[in-house]
């Protein structure tokens, strides 16, 4: 996953894509949030919010062990499952991406966590 | 009195040889598991299986199991999960049952539970559950388990989840999957995050708080009184068992303290603790009194 992370990282960058973490005061992670601007064609675009979605397992799924991230799958437009493996289950988190029309792209919700 | 009763997930055998107004009986429940080797078809070193035994899960890299690393991997396996379970919890006699006479006073002896596993492969004998099991080939660190595949790292210690404050919450699968095989769900089923009769191996029912998140029967090692569940099922058959030999013509006249108690048993729960409690009198039972200490008994 760690790999996966930084060929997504690396793609993003060049795309010139910039990931933003919300953060409240004395530094700390005010929120989970994250949101990312996506202004570009559409394969960078899903690129992008693939990116957005690593950031968000990477900072939330808190179950580091098992067989790590199987995949990301686009059920639709705008909604995404992330599956992970762990022992006797596979954990699937949906997605629901809002998608501003300046680009931004941002977790509408998030469900199956 | 020994006597069996086979459970379809267990037998289970109570002792109250020893009991007497200081020692308790043992109750055991025996699983036998019946082992099966996957290998690589046709005789082959190396191969593929996938996670969970389904073919649309990943696949991980196996290799034919030695009879060195078998043997050694089903001992392991029986030995440190039967550690783990047995002597854990006690049981309360609340129902009045299995009565210990001393002079003229009787006493009611409470429960330790213990667990056997008997480990063989599959096929020899009769067995309670089979268990597949892959042998990973070295570049491979994790498998796909479940209570009926397991693969020759289960019985390593590995990084289950971490709690609200980040720090790791570590566990052995195998005794997970062992409990499951006693017939213990995970420690969240039943609460409104994980309604039994719906998937009970979502996230959630692994625990949401992290004293439940610590529990064996969720991604940690910790052992509750509610884990006892399978050992309270096989005292309450026992209980029930020995009203119908009271009741018996046959039998030896009954003391009258056995009729007051007889009803009793229909709705003893039979409650679980993790530290010994001594056997009582009838009078401390009806107080509702727990022996904690070893009490001098005239």
């Amino acid at each position: 996953m760690r790999v996966m992370l930084n060929r997504i990282g690396l793609a993003v960058l060049g795309a010139g894509a910039v990931a933003v973490l919300v953060w409240g005061a004395g530094g700390a992670i005010a929120e989970k949030t994250m949101t990312r601007n996506c202004t570009m064609d559409a394969l960078n675009q899903s690129i992008c919010i693939f990116g957005l979605i690593l950031d968000d397992l990477k900072a939330t799924y808190p179950f580091p062990g098992g067989g790590g991230l199987q995949s990301i799958v686009q059920t639709s437009t705008t909604g995404f499952t992330a599956s992970l493996a762990q022992e006797e289950r596979t954990d699937e988190i949906d997605y629901e991406i809002a998608i501003a029309d300046d680009g931004s792209v941002s977790i509408a919700s998030k469900s199956g966590q | 009195m020994r006597q069996t009763i086979k459970w379809p997930r267990f037998d289970s055998e109570i002792n109250t040889d020893a009991c007497d107004p200081y020692t308790n009986g043992i109750l055991t429940l025996t699983l036998r598991l019946g082992f099966r080797q996957i290998n690589p078809p046709a005789g082959a070193a190396g191969s593929t299986y996938h996670d969970y035994g389904n073919p649309a899960k990943p696949s991980r890299k196996i290799v034919r199991w030695s009879p060195a690393a078998w043997e050694s991997w089903k001992t392991d396996l029986c030995t440190t999960a039967q550690d783990y379970w047995r002597g854990k919890f006690w049981l309360s006699n609340d129902g009045g049952s299995f009565l210990v006479k001393k002079g003229e006073t009787y006493f009611l002896p409470n429960f330790k539970c213990m667990l056997n596993i008997e480990g063989a492969d599959a096929g020899v004998g009769n067995v309670h559950h089979t268990v597949d099991a892959v042998c990973l080939d070295p570049a491979e660190k994790w498998f796909g388990s479940h209570a009926a595949l397991y693969d020759d790292q289960d019985t390593q210690e590995y990084q289950s989840g971490e709690n609200s404050v980040g720090k790791p919450i570590m566990q052995k699968a195998h005794v997970h999957e062992i409990g499951h095989l006693l017939g213990l769900g995970h420690v969240d089923e039943g609460k409104p995050h994980c309604p039994a009769g719906s998937d009970t191996n979502l996230m959630p029912c692994y625990g949401v708080s992290d004293k439940d998140k610590n529990s064996v029967m969720g991604l940690g090692m910790g052992v509750r009184e509610v884990q006892a569940q399978p050992w309270r099922v096989a005292l309450r058959a026992f209980a029930i068992s020995e009203v119908g030999r009271i009741m018996d013509a046959k039998a030896k006249i009954v003391p009258t303290s056995h009729l007051f108690f007889m009803p009793r048993c229909a709705y003893a729960v039979f409650p679980a603790s993790l530290i010994e409690v001594y056997p009582r009198t009838i009078a401390e039972m009806k107080a509702g009194t727990n022996v904690i200490s070893r009490l001098e008994r005239g």
